[in-house]
């Protein structure tokens, strides 16, 4: 598998090209030129040195966001230009995780913090755990746009190690000494800029969760909406009352977790809403007491919007329920929220899952076939309420 | 400079990609002249809700619609990128955010495919979209390019080869429409809103002013006139006059019809052209297209214009000029930049017969 990979979200311009495990070339620089005119000439010198024939490219991985938004539109729009002349997919790789995993395998919590003006930085906190064969990245904390001060006591709560990464560290190194608790060190020179390289790595890693996309459909996730957006919201929102429209930028602060039983009613009530045939209160209590049962909900702002979750045999995970809010489908919290319990699943040594699923259903069938799930046959008459056959999905 | 002609008996298709401002747009273009197919994304519907074009959410929208927009076009045209000798891109003048996701697009597009890469001007693909609605317009001729951000008057004096006579001082004559028909509760778009209800005001029911720059007698200055309309919006107000929009929009227009007609005949009879063309989003302007025609047969001089699909921003003109450019040996590289101040006529790189 070949990743080719473009990071242009900050300061640095970096491009690299990843086979199987092996970096096979990486250029990174961080100079006054602006991106536009240094990234596709980094590349040219990358295929000519290496001597790289682009046809046998499998995806191109880039820094999706968050970051300087003009940044962003260049290595996504060059991606974009890039998919749609070679044919082949963008794997989105979050520029904070990318910060985040050239810390690989430490014991310590990762903070990058990214300089977004206004006084805030772009954030998340990350962790590494041991997989099968390698360290896996894990969220603690979703990437965000917050004040230091917010995610600085946030790091204070946990309580762990924290090393810093990223181009906020020289902004916000004075209110670091002033406001941290826990102890933290700081990423040295090589470490703490954006990296392409990291990018290719974690985009391979994507890749094989079936967490590619189009050229096409491929947009940068900012996290902020532009100021005009917002101030137009806002005034809304004094107009409304004070409700709040819904805006893309929150749904993007969506937080996947395990299923605890004090969310066990709501989800309960959910699934009422939903189902012509929904699970009760005890079953979800039932399962997620469950060693070889994994549950995740997706939150925001303290509300739950859904649930999945999976039971364990032999190797291979039965999901059990897929399960979005009404209002809340077709927005990706669904494909994200079974992302993070296929990589649970992964963790806990699984190589496949099934499931199934109402042959009418064709929104969930595409959510399915994006994560690379492939229908295997038809379950006649599966289902009640109404009578219908299911259909059975693998992924392997 | 060396204008060797390189496409003296082959067909040359180019797909364009133009993303200065609020269209997202995409066209294959055959020989400069013949448009196989143009796509417009438009924006328009969005930015009306701020009252104008908001940088941000433009650029945002481009790097959304772009794959989409491109595919359509070579779909159109029943192509395949592999049958393009050139991939063509507006580089300037724009905003440049908006011309950045273009650019990148369009560089990235060539590196994959090996198509070369051209970058074009803006306002000569305004110019060029001429040669799209009249196949028998060859330069030298004069033209009068009216935009949303630009007001300029051009000699042509060959294929790729521009003269500045004279542009504005200050707002341009479309910027200036906007900001009266904001004033006067039209909304955005301001230009085709105040030649819509110009139709129903008398043009000389307020004497604006016809302002005249004083060193240069092509130059425009469109800022003085929008004072004046303001002016006396206020003054109406404070003695509580009744404004009559129609009016006020007819007298407006007028003034800004005038003072292009003028300066544009003046041009036309000291460069001794016998044509004339019109280009750029007010040249879709009822009033003005007009006005021109009516003098321009006064005086036996032939006078072009583009259809109004062809005023706006749209790749296929962008795709017309760069035909010429790639005749005279222009080809970009990768490390092409947008250049939102680009002027008209400079070559930022690329040489001619340099590539």
């Amino acid at each position: 598998m070949k990743i080719l990979a473009l990071d242009s979200s900050g300061l640095v311009a970096s491009v690299a090209l990843v086979e199987n495990d092996n970096l096979i070339a990486e250029y990174t620089i961080q100079y006054k030129k602006t991106h536009s005119q240094t990234l596709l000439p980094m590349l040219e010198e990358i295929r000519d040195m290496v001597e790289l024939d682009l046809s046998t490219v499998d995806a191109i991985a880039v820094a999706a966001g968050p970051g300087s938004f003009t940044g962003l539109r260049i290595g996504s729009a060059t991606a974009k230009g890039l998919a749609f002349a070679m044919e082949k997919p963008i794997i989105p790789v979050p520029t904070l995780e990318g910060l985040a995993y050239q810390m690989y395998g430490t014991d310590a919590v990762v903070c990058p913090i990214m300089d977004a003006r206004r006084n805030q930085v772009y954030t998340g906190i990350y962790e590494f755990v041991e997989g099968r064969d390698r360290y896996d990245m894990r969220v603690i904390k979703e990437r965000c746009a917050v004040s230091f001060d917010e995610i600085a006591q946030e790091l204070n709560g946990i309580g762990r190690k924290v090393i810093f990464t990223g181009d906020g560290i020289p902004v916000f190194k004075d209110r670091m000494g002033e406001i941290m608790q826990a102890p933290y060190l700081l990423a040295p020179a090589h470490r703490n800029r954006q990296s392409a390289a990291c990018i290719a790595a974690l985009g391979s890693i994507y890749y094989t969760q079936g967490r590619a996309v189009s050229g096409a459909e491929h947009v940068p996730e900012y996290l902020r909406l532009s100021q005009a957006e917002r101030e137009r919201s806002e005034k809304q929102a004094q107009q409304d009352g004070g409700t709040k429209e819904e805006s893309p930028q929150q749904v993007q602060r969506v937080i996947y977790r395990r299923m605890t039983p004090e969310d066990v009613p709501v989800i309960s009530r959910l699934e009422e809403e939903t189902f012509s045939m929904p699970w009760s209160q005890q079953d979800f209590l039932d399962m997620i007491g469950r060693k070889d049962a994994r549950y995740y909900v997706a939150e925001q702002d303290g509300k739950l919007l859904g649930c999945c979750g999976l039971l364990m045999a032999a190797g291979e995970g039965s999901i059990t329920n897929v399960m979005i809010r009404p209002g809340m489908r077709n927005r990706g919290i669904g494909t994200e929220m079974l992302r993070h319990l296929l990589a649970e699943g992964d963790r806990a040594g699984l190589t496949a899952y099934t499931l199934e699923v109402r042959v009418s259903n064709a929104a969930a069938i595409h959510v399915y076939e994006k994560l690379g799930f492939v229908s295997e046959g038809i379950r006649p008459g599966f289902y009640e309420k109404p009578a219908e056959d299911a259909m059975i999905l693998w992924k392997r | 400079m060396q204008t060797e002609n390189q496409c003296s008996d082959k067909d040359i298709t180019i797909l364009a990609i133009e993303s200065s401002c609020d269209e997202t747009a995409a066209a294959v273009v055959r020989n400069g002249r013949e448009v196989l197919s143009n796509m417009i994304s438009s924006q328009i519907d969005l930015h009306t809700l701020y009252g104008g074009v908001v940088p941000e959410i433009a650029s945002r929208k481009h790097t959304e619609r772009i794959n989409q927009v491109t595919g359509e076009a070579l779909a159109a045209a029943g192509m395949t990128l592999q049958e393009m000798d050139a991939v063509a891109v507006t580089y300037g003048p724009g905003l440049v955010g908006a011309l950045l996701v273009g650019v990148s697009f369009a560089k990235a597009v060539s590196f994959a495919s090996g198509i070369p890469l051209i970058g074009v001007h803006h306002i000569e693909g305004h110019i060029s979209a001429n040669y799209i609605d009249n196949k028998e317009l060859e330069p030298p001729f004069v033209c009068l390019v009216v935009s949303g951000g630009h007001s300029h008057l051009v000699r042509v004096r060959d294929y790729g080869e521009y003269e500045i006579l004279g542009r504005t001082r200050d707002d341009a004559a479309g910027e200036a429409f906007d900001k009266v028909a904001r004033a006067i509760g039209l909304g955005y778009p301001g230009g085709p809103k105040i030649d819509k209800v110009s139709k129903e005001g008398n043009p000389d029911a307020i004497p604006f002013p016809r302002a005249k720059v004083a060193d240069s007698v092509y130059d425009f200055s469109f800022s003085g006139l929008k004072s004046a309309v303001l002016n006396y919006l206020n003054s109406c107000e404070m003695k509580g006059i009744r404004v009559c929009q129609a009016d006020v929009a007819a007298s407006f227009q007028k003034a800004v019809v005038d003072v292009l007609v003028e300066h544009s005949m003046q041009a036309v009879r000291e460069c001794g052209s016998d044509k004339f063309a019109i280009a750029g989003g007010v040249a879709s302007n009822t009033a003005l297209r007009a006005a021109l025609e009516k003098e321009c047969a006064a005086r036996g001089i032939a006078f072009y214009r583009p259809t109004p699909i062809m005023c706006t921003d749209n790749a296929a003109m962008i795709g017309a000029a760069a035909y010429y450019e790639y005749c005279r040996g222009v080809r970009h590289g990768y490390d092409l930049n947008a250049v939102p101040n680009l002027k008209l006529g400079d070559r930022v790189q690329g040489s001619p017969g340099l590539v």
